[in-house]
């Protein structure tokens, strides 16, 4: 195996989840810090969907969150959806993305850092 | 040459009689049946369905030009292709074809095919006159992308017609994942159902004011607008919409109006710019093919109006091997190819059997024509520039894979006859085979005639080498009594020694591998 490589597996390993002993008692779960849904144009008139996207992922070590009008039902068409999350000291995001209501993104403890 | 089995007419009657039996004559030549090379051509699209996720060997291609490639085009062809074989040629043997049909609808959905959008979302100056590469977006099925989207509803659709499972009525009938961890904003999943799909395009085609669902941004293709109306002709059918009837006509009416068709060489256009209404280019024998092998289903005026003048631009010039003396000089020489296959499938779906049957069999002579394994492809060749006979053997596998194969099993209007006679309820419940074991043997034909009750199937060796097997025989009607007959001669009615039913009312049939063998299962009255 090159070199690259036999450093770069055990990264993936761990990103993707292979490797999370996701759920053990020891293990940091999911805190959502921050949901928001704005309009690129007027950033500061976000909707805050943090208690949507908490009762979703909170204490879980990986979730989905649908980004859709579930979040904001007022939204525009064009509107952009940015999550945070930590697990322990690790830090996670998700997104923008654009508002969908066929997405959803996905937050685990395993692709923090 | 449909082949035809030898003995059956005058072996069915004999039967009929020694058996002493009142049923109707039945004649397995009356019915349709796969030829060697075309059995061959599904077993090639069986395993290419097989292949595991991110295996695309046999499917390359350098046309570097098509930010998609073919890909999905080479699966949706395939799974449309299976179809089309399950309609019209095996109806009452299905275990094969539904799981390959669903295999390459599925690989549709993976990122191999369906992120290269994400390239085409951003627009740019070249094309889509959009002032520098913008944003973009991820999603495939939200908006624009007809050549991903018009692909999966026809598809999809058709198998909702053939199946009735509910499997593309799921919310997640189309799942796309999205999951690079070296770029991006992370880890997202789009979900679409069929009916989301269908009525996505059919807003679509509203928005535009019935001019044609946009491809990449700000642009038109003629021949990937034909598809999504064709799935929706079948979705149509299943749920009681009427999304294609209402953009036919419309559509139509701007197909006219924009010049979609140039009226002086019958040539589609390359492409319409939506911001500015422009015709531009012209598309060739690629993307004239591609649009009226389709169209015809829908419009068959126009397509008839313009198929002699596109025969007498094209056709010459594939059988001289002329259509090949220019080659790019980088990258995109199956187009060619393509132009060869577009052609071929378009002139055997309008039914110039003649056109037809010169291009297959020139693809026979001159495209790696290859047998292995009992499939029956034409193998990925570069070898364009023409020989000293001024043939071309160069083949892509769009080409190789599944075009001549459409035009091989398309007699004419194959497709035409598919969308207006789609399956009902009814037909999922008439006798049909089943527990084919599919590596040692093939099945050239599967027909239950409704009216003589009567289910015909003729079963031949197939690649790996058995002595024996069997069929079941599925769906005989309770209180009904059942002859059956090999080859025209009486084996012996359902119920006695070796032919009683099983537990769930199946009944086994042996077969013998020694060579080709018609059944018939007929109800005796």
């Amino acid at each position: 195996m090159s070199r690259p490589m036999r450093y770069l597996l055990p990264v993936l390993a761990v990103a993707l989840g292979w490797a999370a002993a996701a759920g053990a008692a020891d293990t940091p779960l999911i805190h959502v810090d921050a949901c928001r849904v704005y309009a690129e144009a007027n950033p500061k008139t976000a909707v805050d969907c943090t208690a949507a996207a908490a009762k979703l992922c909170d204490g879980q070590p990986a979730c989905e969150v649908p980004i859709g009008r579930n979040l904001a039902a007022q939204a525009r068409e064009d509107a952009k959806v940015d999550l945070a999350y930590s697990c322990g000291k690790a830090h996670g995001e998700a997104g923008p993305n654009d508002l969908d209501d066929h997405a959803a993104v996905t937050l685990a403890c395993a692709l923090t850092n | 040459m449909r082949r035809l089995a030898g003995l059956a007419t005058a072996a069915c009657l004999a039967a009929a009689t020694s058996a002493g039996a009142a049923v109707p004559p039945v004649n397995p030549t009356d019915y349709p049946q796969l030829t060697d090379q075309e059995i061959g051509h599904i077993r090639h699209m069986v395993r290419l369905s097989r292949q595991l996720p991110g295996d695309w060997a046999d499917m390359g291609t350098d046309i570097w030009a098509v930010a998609e490639r073919t890909l999905q085009f080479q699966l949706s062809y395939m799974a449309v292709a299976v179809g089309l074989v399950q309609h019209s040629y095996t109806p009452a043997y299905r275990e094969l074809y539904q799981p390959t049909m669903d295999q390459l609808i599925q690989k549709m959905t993976l990122p191999d095919v369906w992120e290269l959008w994400i390239n085409s979302s951003r627009a740019g100056t070249f094309r889509s006159r959009s002032g520098d590469l913008q944003a973009g977006w991820t999603d495939p099925v939200r908006k624009y992308n007809i050549m991903l989207k018009g692909y999966l509803l026809q598809a999809g659709a058709m198998y909702d017609m053939l199946y009735q499972d509910g499997k593309y009525e799921k919310p997640d009938a189309f799942t796309f994942r999205h999951i690079p961890i070296t770029w991006g904003n992370g880890p997202i999943t789009f979900r679409y159902s069929l009916p989301d799909v269908a009525k996505i395009v059919y807003d679509e085609y509203v928005a535009s004011d019935f001019r044609g669902v946009q491809c990449e941004p700000n642009v038109v293709f003629p021949e990937c607008n034909q598809t999504p109306i064709l799935g929706l002709i079948n979705f149509d059918q299943a749920h009681g919409t009427h999304y294609a009837n209402d953009i036919m006509p419309k559509f139509k009416a701007n197909w006219e109006k924009i010049g979609y068709t140039d009226p002086a060489t019958k040539q589609n256009i390359d492409y319409y710019r939506v911001s500015t209404q422009e015709r531009v280019g012209k598309i060739g024998p690629t993307g004239d093919g591609w649009a009226n092998s389709w169209m015809f289903t829908w419009d068959p005026e126009h397509v008839q109006a313009v198929y002699p003048a596109l025969r007498q631009l094209y056709l010459e010039n594939f059988l001289t091997g002329a259509y090949a003396r220019n080659l790019p000089p980088y990258g995109n020489r199956d187009l060619i190819s393509t132009g060869f296959g577009q052609y071929a499938f378009m002139a055997a779906e309008v039914g110039d059997a003649e056109a037809r049957t010169k291009l297959i069999a020139y693809a026979d002579r001159n495209f790696s024509a290859t047998w292995q394994d009992g499939e029956y492809y034409y193998k990925r060749s570069y070898d364009y520039a023409p020989d000293a006979a001024g043939n071309s053997h160069g083949v892509d596998t769009w080409t190789g894979n599944v075009l001549i194969a459409l035009a091989r099993l398309d007699t004419g209007g194959a497709f035409q006859s598919l969308y207006r006679h789609p399956w009902t309820k009814a037909d999922l419940t008439d006798p049909y085979i089943a527990d084919v074991d599919y590596p040692t043997t093939s099945v050239s034909q599967a027909w239950y005639d409704r009216a003589k009750q009567a289910l015909v199937v003729t079963i031949e060796p197939g690649p790996v080498k058995a002595k024996e097997t069997s069929f079941s025989v599925r769906q005989l009607k309770a209180g009904t009594r059942y002859l059956v007959l090999r080859d025209g001669t009486a084996i012996g009615h359902v119920g006695d020694g070796a032919l009683t039913p099983k537990a769930d009312g199946s009944v086994s049939i042996p077969v013998t591998l020694d060579g080709r063998h018609s059944y018939v299962v007929v109800a005796d009255v």
